[in-house]
């Protein structure tokens, strides 16, 4: 209530330390309503006498200047300085009053007791302080002595036993002074307490944050382990039922008998399709618990799809559907996890044939900039919008009558997505409802591209002659570090938040480098990499990943010319940025290597 | 007749994959842990052997190792057998001298295939 029109008073530079706007407050409470209870007592004496003599004049103007003082403060902003001042204007209005209105028995003297007390309120009361006002009052009290030695008695402008009327007054204007002071001192002690305890009640409840989650964590892990035992537990009774039925089956087929061939195939079918999802809860928890292990090999894309095609062909044929396979690039060759990049595109022809009906399920896989697109499209039942966001979620299939007719637990998208993550790429989805949908699994060709191969795809690559570095990374925390470290070097520093504005600082001002850090969500750094590398003006602009683990394969085989990892220290970054430039200049492109 | 040596502690897929591999004409003898295994090989020169790496004491890589150091069984072909198809379980088969590796469930026409080419080496 009253606050803001204190704080208008307050300057900036005050307002800053919350202690010294406390006592500026302080000062400005005093300052309002001080000089309305003085002048009752300047008032009371004109009534004395109302022809009065300078003495009156001089006392109520010196409790008046008391008002000009918050203004000051204001304009200024010099508050200790103000505070002094007001102190010495405050003794000298009170000795003056005793002075000449009754001296050593004066009405006036009961406010010399505000004196100490207003001036630890506003000036503090560290040992400097209080030397300073002590030595005023002293000081104060020298000259009032030296004007009492001069004629050894004080001025009578009125007569003593007038004044005693103004006694009580004067002593009950202190006290409310004083009491108003108080209360207002009482306020600010309650408010900090009540402050600290919200302090308190914050750090508990931070404390139990912390604890609920590394309880969840715990809680998480256990399960990611006791799916992985259960999985493998149920996986060995399995096999027996699938190996038993397969024998079963060899017999039967040798033997001729047909009645039985039908049955044993559908026990078999059965068996490996419980297989498939004990293994992809396997595979999911071991994901989960980040004990996927990568293993690359080198292979032709065609050899990749032909398999998807024979091992997805009877699924997705089964609802009637057409099975377009699409793949120009056969020879391409590419060096990563087959087993694990064929299980995703296994589990996305599945799942658009499980959800298309008498419809076309086509397969199309192509290269491009050591990008590997694998886009499976359907004229399936299609995806509500509402439904994308979680389409990827463990169980997070299609709920309810959709799911019981096309049947499903949603394991397989989710299983596609972090297996197509772990191999440093993703899956976008693009859906209308009853029109079908489309999955597009992008990963890099090769797990481990060489920078040097990459060099030679640009031969044109030319960096433009300037040091302009852009900096990409959600947390501003972290762009700030690398402008305070780069500007000093005298480069000029760009800094985007978001992958976009990234890239639009990228296209306008072409920088010599870009530093990549973390973007919210994952994919955005994709988006950022994949733009540069579409760009025909951008595509030289080398790319330094800004990681929190070491994974410079990883770097390489999303496009970047290296990485570094975090908490970025100077040396290595400012070595990395020259020898990039180093190595541009005198084609030395492996010193990069080296370094970052 | 193409003589071969399974090592497998499960009974289920012993008898199983025994038997499969019987009807495909081979001769079939088991051993059931890690010592018997390697005593087995030495008593029996098998052409070939199957070794399970999830034995139990000794496992299918220390078992390898030994089968390997003497030289009596030292040229038989091995073909290690594991439930996880990862890359450290690769390295380790072909560290401890195995012929190739194979992963189980058995896709048994896979392990035919494989069976020949390490036979015919």
């Amino acid at each position: 209530m009253i606050y803001p029109v204190l704080d208008w008073f307050i300057p900036a530079s005050v307002r800053e330390n919350s202690e010294l706007q406390q006592r500026a407050r302080m000062f400005l409470i005093s300052h309002l309503f001080g000089p309305f209870l003085g002048h009752t007592i300047t008032v009371y004496l004109y009534l004395l006498d109302p022809a009065p003599t300078y003495a009156l004049w001089v006392l109520a103007g010196s409790i008046s200047l008391f008002l000009s003082f918050p203004f000051a403060l204001k304009w200024t902003g010099w508050y200790n300085t103000l505070a002094i001042l007001s102190v010495q204007n405050l003794i000298f209005a009170i000795l003056w009053g005793c002075y000449h209105y009754g001296g050593l028995s004066s009405p006036f003297l009961p406010w010399l007791l505000t004196v100490p007390l207003l001036a630890f309120f506003y000036l503090g009361s560290a040992a400097r302080q209080r030397l300073l006002v002590l030595s005023l009052i002293a000081f104060n009290f020298v000259g009032f002595y030296i004007a009492y030695a001069q004629t050894h008695s004080f001025p009578e402008h009125i007569p003593l036993s007038h004044l005693s009327g103004i006694g009580i007054i004067s002593t009950l204007c202190a006290a409310v002074y004083v009491s108003i002071m108080a209360l207002y001192y009482g306020n600010v002690v309650a408010s900090q307490s009540e402050l600290e305890r919200e302090v308190r009640r914050h750090l508990a409840t931070a404390r139990q944050l912390q604890e609920a989650k590394a309880e969840a964590e715990r809680a998480s892990r256990a399960k990611s382990e006791f799916l992985a035992k259960m999985s493998h537990e149920l996986r060995t009774p399995l096999n027996a039922v699938i190996g038993y039925s397969e024998m079963l089956l060899e017999e039967a087929e040798e033997a001729g008998s047909g009645d039985h061939t039908a049955d044993l195939k559908r026990i078999l079918s059965a068996g490996k399709h419980l297989l498939t999802l004990v293994s992809s809860v396997l595979d999911l928890s071991k994901l989960e618990a980040g004990k996927m292990e990568l293993f690359p090999e080198r292979f032709e894309l065609g050899r990749l799809i032909d398999e998807v095609g024979t091992a997805c062909q009877n699924d997705v044929l089964a609802h009637g559907n057409r099975f377009v396979i699409e793949c120009p690039d056969r020879r391409a060759l590419l060096e990563t996890d087959l087993a694990k990049l064929r299980q995703a595109v296994i589990n996305i022809v599945n799942n658009a044939g499980k959800f298309t009906r008498g419809g076309t399920v086509t397969l199309r896989a192509t290269v491009a900039a050591g990008i590997v697109e694998i886009a499976v499209r359907d004229t399936g039942i299609g995806i509500r919008p509402d439904n994308l966001a979680g389409l990827f979620e463990n169980f997070g299939e299609a709920k309810g009558a959709t799911s019981s007719k096309y049947g499903g637990t949603g394991l397989g998208l989710a299983l596609a997505l972090k297996l197509c993550r772990l191999m440093g790429g993703g899956i976008d989805v693009e859906s209308e409802l009853n029109k079908g949908s489309c999955f597009t699994i992008r990963v890099p060709m090769s797990l481990a591209t060489t920078l040097k191969q990459r060099t030679r795809t640009d031969p044109g690559a030319t960096v433009p002659e300037n040091d302009t570095i852009l900096t990409i990374d959600s947390d501003a925390s972290v762009s700030d570090q690398l402008r305070r470290i780069l500007s000093k070097d005298g480069y000029e520093v760009l800094t985007a938040v978001t992958a976009d504005e990234g890239l639009a600082l990228a296209l306008a001002n072409r920088p010599s480098a870009i530093l990549l850090g973390a973007l919210q969500p994952e994919s955005e750094g994709w988006r950022v990499l994949q733009g540069l590398k579409s760009s025909e003006t951008l595509r030289a602009c080398p790319v330094i990943l800004l990681t929190a683990q070491h994974d410079a394969a990883k770097g390489r085989a999303f496009g970047a010319a290296g990485h570094l990892v975090k908490p970025v220290e100077r040396e290595q970054l400012l070595r990395a940025l020259k020898s990039l430039r180093a190595g541009v200049d005198g084609n030395e492109l492996d010193a990069v290597e080296g370094v970052v | 007749m193409t003589k071969i040596l399974l090592v497998e502690d499960n009974e289920m897929n012993r008898d199983m994959l025994g038997r499969r591999l019987q009807r495909q004409g081979f001769s079939v003898c088991f051993a059931v842990d890690g010592p018997s295994g390697v005593r087995m090989a030495s008593d029996e020169t098998p052409d070939l052997i199957l070794m399970d790496v999830a034995l139990g004491d000794m496992d299918g890589w220390e078992a390898t190792r030994l089968i390997k150091s003497n030289p009596r069984t030292r040229e038989i072909p091995i073909i290690a057998l594991t439930a996880h198809a990862l890359a450290s379980d690769r390295d380790t088969s072909v560290k401890v001298g195995c012929a190739d590796f194979d992963t189980k469930p058995v896709d048994l026409p896979r392990l035919l295939g494989k069976i020949k080419s390490c036979l015919a080496a």
